[in-house]
């Protein structure tokens, strides 16, 4: 094809013992020519797919790069305690303060720094733990049951102190029973996150407000995402799962994180859906099938 | 007896500013966002106030406005992520901070005598 050797199609002799007509090499030939069509579309695909993951990849990192502050203070804080907690320590040594204290008064002391340096050093570590997680590239159908809001709880442990420091509050509204799903957990981190990021940056108002909801509608598990933010215009809003679109201003965003966040979502057998009124806010709705109604399906087929 | 009131919402920091100054002579308040850090302030007239630069709900750079509106005498010390960088410095400076030390803070010792230094 176009010069290229795609492969060898390899002939048996003939049932018959005939040999082969220039009719027969014409229809082989017609054969091979498709089936080279075939094999390079597939080779495109694939390659398409790895841009795409590539791109994905990019844009988590991108993504990552903002989060710098919030996880700046989630780390150095901690730090900061540990040290002056110890330094204070140290120092009334030094200085004297506890001449006058018993033995046990000063044990009890130490004991109570010690348990703090512990809780900090823990409090740091668990932050380092959700972004090393959440940064690394996933990998291809890594399926498992995953339990949406414990999901949602790790996104906000990464999330949460930008959030609170913008003033937006976070409510959370998942009925206790509320099913798991079949899905690539970290594909489903990187969904909440992309969502709540996009409704952080939309909230202009002095308070904010993100809501996150569950409920079950027959085989499905539904989350919504609802923001009280500037919300999308009607003539936009068909188009803000393309790549590339973006509203929002030069260099603040690559108009890859929906067109990604619907590509993630229908790979993991999900939907995802937009409603949104100018000045009120944006909602998204995502669909998945339950991990339930999976296994029965399959059993159904089998 | 000297006045110190800390306002920064984390509450683990403002408890080891209590702990550290309580026992060096300081009378040492503790509010963990801007809006009851003020109201202390004009209850207790402190000398010192270490500030939170970013807080939620009211902003360190407007809690040191207000302060230094109450009493221009009070020495606002701005504590600030490091981020922030010199411009950020430069504009607490000119708001009438007396200085700004990084968070984490490098050192108890450090901040005790830039403390008593304003304070002599």
């Amino acid at each position: 094809m176009n010069e290229n050797l795609i492969g060898i199609l390899s002939l048996g002799a003939k049932k018959s013992g005939d040999d082969f007509t220039q009719e027969d090499i014409d229809i082989l030939f017609t054969l091979a020519k498709t089936q080279a069509i075939a094999i390079s579309n597939a080779q495109l695909f694939e390659e398409l797919s790895k841009t795409q993951a590539e791109a994905a990849q990019r844009e988590k990192m991108a993504v990552i790069g903002t989060l710098a502050a919030g996880i700046n203070h989630e780390i150095c804080n901690p730090l900061g305690i540990v040290r002056g907690q110890c330094e204070m320590f140290l120092l009334n040594h030094r200085d004297g303060f506890y001449q006058e204290k018993t033995q046990e008064e000063v044990l009890k002391i130490s004991s109570d720094i010690m348990n703090k340096v512990i809780k900090e050093t823990d409090r740091a570590t668990a932050i380092t733990k959700k972004l090393s997680g959440f940064a690394k590239p996933s990998k291809r159908s890594d399926l498992e049951e995953v339990a949406v809001q414990k999901e949602v709880d790790e996104v906000l442990g990464l999330v949460g102190h930008d959030l609170k420091l913008s003033n937006i509050d976070v409510q959370q509204d998942f009925p206790t029973d509320f099913p798991v799903i079949f899905a690539d957990k970290k594909q489903i981190q990187e969904v909440l996150f992309n969502i709540i990021r996009n409704a952080a940056q939309a909230i202009d108002k002095k308070q904010g407000r993100i809501v996150l909801s569950g409920f079950r509608d027959s085989g499905s598990a539904v989350i919504r995402i609802a923001d009280n933010g500037s919300g999308i215009p009607k003539e936009k809003i068909n188009q803000i799962f393309n790549p590339f679109f973006t509203t929002k201003a030069p260099g603040k965003g690559t108009g890859l994180g929906l067109f990604i966040v619907k590509q993630v979502v229908e790979r993991n057998k999900g939907t995802i859906g937009v409603e949104s009124e100018e000045g009120i806010g944006t909602t998204f709705t995502l669909r998945f099938p339950t991990a339930a109604h999976i296994v029965k399906t399959q059993n159904a087929l089998n | 007896m000297r006045t110190l009131i800390t306002i920064d919402d984390e509450v683990e920091f403002t408890n080891l500013i209590q702990c550290y100054f309580s026992v060096r002579g300081f009378h040492v308040f503790t509010a963990n966002e801007g809006e009851t850090g003020l109201s202390l302030v004009k209850q207790e007239n402190p000398q010192v106030c270490l500030i939170d630069l970013k807080m939620p709900g009211k902003h360190g750079d407007e809690v040191l406005k207000e302060i230094l509106d109450f009493n221009p005498s009070t020495k606002c010390i701005m504590i600030m992520a490091s981020e922030g960088g010199g411009k950020t410095r430069a504009r607490l400076m000119e708001l009438g901070a007396y200085t700004c030390f990084d968070k984490p803070l490098s050192s108890l010792k450090d901040l005790e005598m830039k403390i008593n230094e304003a304070l002599s």
